[in-house]
């Protein structure tokens, strides 16, 4: 069994609660106050090899979980998991071999040595052919535009030459499965596009599974094609990317119209027509909500073009920040 | 083999990458080790001739050199990282390479002596042999002392990754460091060598693991104990560090179970 298998996966972690302030230290030292806290709960889903995956969530809600479970970093509490026939937290080593990770916050270089010095140790960590390594370096210099800092030791490369440095380093040894955390957190624009594009390269390139977490939806939408969505601990949505939230969110239409009297008494009766839930502007200019399932755009668009003289006309396309803020918010 | 002997190597690199603070260290050794010979002059001053414990005064100063020596090989605060790797979540990096933790751990431990060793004892070492025209060691008393050292190394990676396992359950095993310091300086030989002991003492200090870390190779490289003696000591160093060793093996494997990665 190939890709990723996850079946009524559940991790609950042991927290101290603690008072603020001296007496609730005292006390908790005296007499620690144990509680149970549900990272995730009975999640299953699966996926496939080849993959370009979002693992989308609000914050705290159990993505970095998941994907430690997954990296063979953590034992889940119960439920079963399998990447590339192996369970990663009994088989650590060897599924180690297999996988990429970059974890935003935490950097695998080593801090006093080289970039390059880095990448030849990690070439031995993981006992990556000569010819395959240069290959693979070469081609990273090329799409990173690593050249400029491959001398420097690590501590005195800035955040955006060190995350270069840090994807790079993830994909070194052709893994199968490659986890993103993150992994252009607190990077500029132009930096943002450049990983998106090496990790997009890559992935043409190797046919690698990716799954990637990150709260920037360009990110998401630059890498990805299929999502996961996980909210409060429990799977929320699976299936692909463009139909997240798509058929339950109200999308929006504007249009400018001359001004006449039959346009007047047809704005008056736009709230009548179903599937219209809101209709907000002034003279001439309108924007117009609509739920998808009820109405359909060709009708919509066929209805204000025979009751009006459009002078102007766009349709929204929902942007994935929009649904996920709604869909987080939702109940 | 090389997945674990580039980790030595990094390790080594990266701190000799700091040299100024290899000058500091060794002026810090020198000043230590002066501060201990003149103490020793002074217990010796009424008798300069007669040894005491069976140490003469000369003796004494090439046992103090010796320990400076091994020093780097015995403290290579493997617990501490240990500790500091499971109390940032750090320990999530080292998870994700195909290597065991522990041998990871020990191996840059290891990288750590050895700059230590190459940088600071071996001038230490080296300037005094010159300097206060000691007596140098034959080629076999030389190849005993580092075949013991090697041992006491070994027996100190393993007792101290015993001692970061107590980080998985405590997350903060500061009460525990300065403990085994205490120890380890009374018991070890590193402050004093073990026959100023009483006998009680010594025969109990025999049983314990302490005295293969720094007592059994300064006594060997003096030449103190040879033949059977020295073939003694290297055996027990032997099975301290096979006990140990299995001992960590057991204790690690159970730990991975409760081991919590913090931070997001």
């Amino acid at each position: 069994m190939t890709g990723i298998v996850v079946e009524g996966l559940s991790k609950q972690y042991r927290r101290v609660r603690r008072a603020p302030g001296w007496r609730g230290q005292l006390a908790a030292l005296l007499r620690p106050q144990v509680e149970w806290v549900r990272a995730i709960e009975d999640l299953n889903f699966q996926v496939p090899p080849g993959s370009r995956m979002a693992y989308l969530g609000p914050n705290g809600a159990g993505k970095s979980t998941t994907l430690k479970i997954l990296s063979g970093v953590m034992r889940p509490s119960s439920g079963r998991v399998m990447v590339n026939g192996r369970v990663p937290y009994e088989q650590r080593i060897a599924h180690a071999q297999h996988i990429g990770v970059v974890f935003g916050q935490r950097s695998q270089l080593w801090w006093d040595l080289p970039v390059a010095d880095s990448f030849a140790i990690l070439r031995q960590i993981y006992q990556v052919p000569r010819p395959v390594f240069e290959k693979n370096l070469q081609r990273f210099r090329s799409l990173l535009a690593m050249d400029e800092i491959e001398r420097v030791p690590v501590r005195q490369l800035s955040l955006g030459q060190r995350m270069r440095a840090e994807i790079a380093a993830a994909f070194v040894h052709d893994p199968q499965v490659v986890f993103l955390d993150e992994p252009t957190m607190g990077l500029d624009a132009r930096l943002k596009q450049a990983i998106r594009g090496f990790i997009r390269a890559v992935h043409a390139e190797r046919g690698c599974s990716l799954l990637l977490t990150s709260h920037d939806m360009d990110d998401v939408q630059a890498v990805c094609d299929q999502a996961i969505l996980i909210d409060r601990a429990r799977l929320a949505y699976q299936g692909p990317l463009a139909g997240l939230g798509q058929q339950t969110l109200p999308r929006s239409v504007s249009f400018s119209y001359r001004a006449t009297q039959a346009a007047a008494l047809a704005v008056a009766a736009l709230p009548q027509l179903p599937g219209v839930c809101a209709v907000e502007g002034e003279a001439a200019r309108l924007r117009l909500h609509y739920q998808p399932q009820a109405l359909g755009l060709a009708a919509l668009t066929a209805h204000l073009f025979r009751h009006f003289e459009i002078t102007d006309f766009s349709v929204q396309e929902p942007d994935l920040d929009a649904v996920l803020r709604a869909l987080y918010a939702s109940p | 083999m090389t997945r674990y002997t580039a980790l030595i190597l990094a390790s080594l690199r990266a701190r000799l990458a700091y040299r100024s603070a290899f000058g500091l260290a060794l002026l810090g050794a020198a000043v230590s080790l002066a501060a201990q010979w003149f103490l020793w002059r002074a217990i010796f001053a009424d008798q300069p001739e007669r040894p005491l414990a069976g140490f003469s005064l000369a003796q004494i100063g090439s046992y103090l050199l010796l320990a400076q020596a091994v020093a780097p090989f015995v403290d290579n605060r493997l617990e501490h990282d240990i500790a500091a790797d499971v109390l940032r979540g750090d320990i999530v990096v080292a998870l994700l390479r195909p290597q065991h933790y522990t041998l990871q751990r020990a191996c840059t431990a290891l990288g750590t002596a050895l700059a230590h060793a190459l940088g600071v004892a071996l001038p230490l070492l080296l300037g005094s042999l010159f300097w206060l025209s000691l007596p140098w060691p034959g080629a076999a008393q030389a190849a005993l002392f580092v075949l013991s050292l090697g041992l006491a190394t070994g027996v100190a990676l393993a007792l101290n990754t015993l001692l970061g396992a107590a980080a998985l359950l405590t997350t903060n095993i500061w009460g525990l460091q300065t403990l085994k310091t205490a120890l380890l300086g009374i018991f070890s030989g590193q402050l004093i060598p073990l026959s100023f002991f009483s006998p009680g003492w010594q025969q109990l200090l025999d049983w314990l693991p302490f005295k293969a870390l720094v007592h059994t190779p300064c006594v060997i490289g003096l030449g103190l104990a040879q033949g059977a003696a020295a073939a003694r000591l290297l055996g027990q160093q032997l099975l301290w560090l096979g006990l140990l060793a299995l001992l960590c093996a057991w204790v690690w494997r159970r730990a991975g179970a409760r081991l919590e990665v913090a931070g997001g």
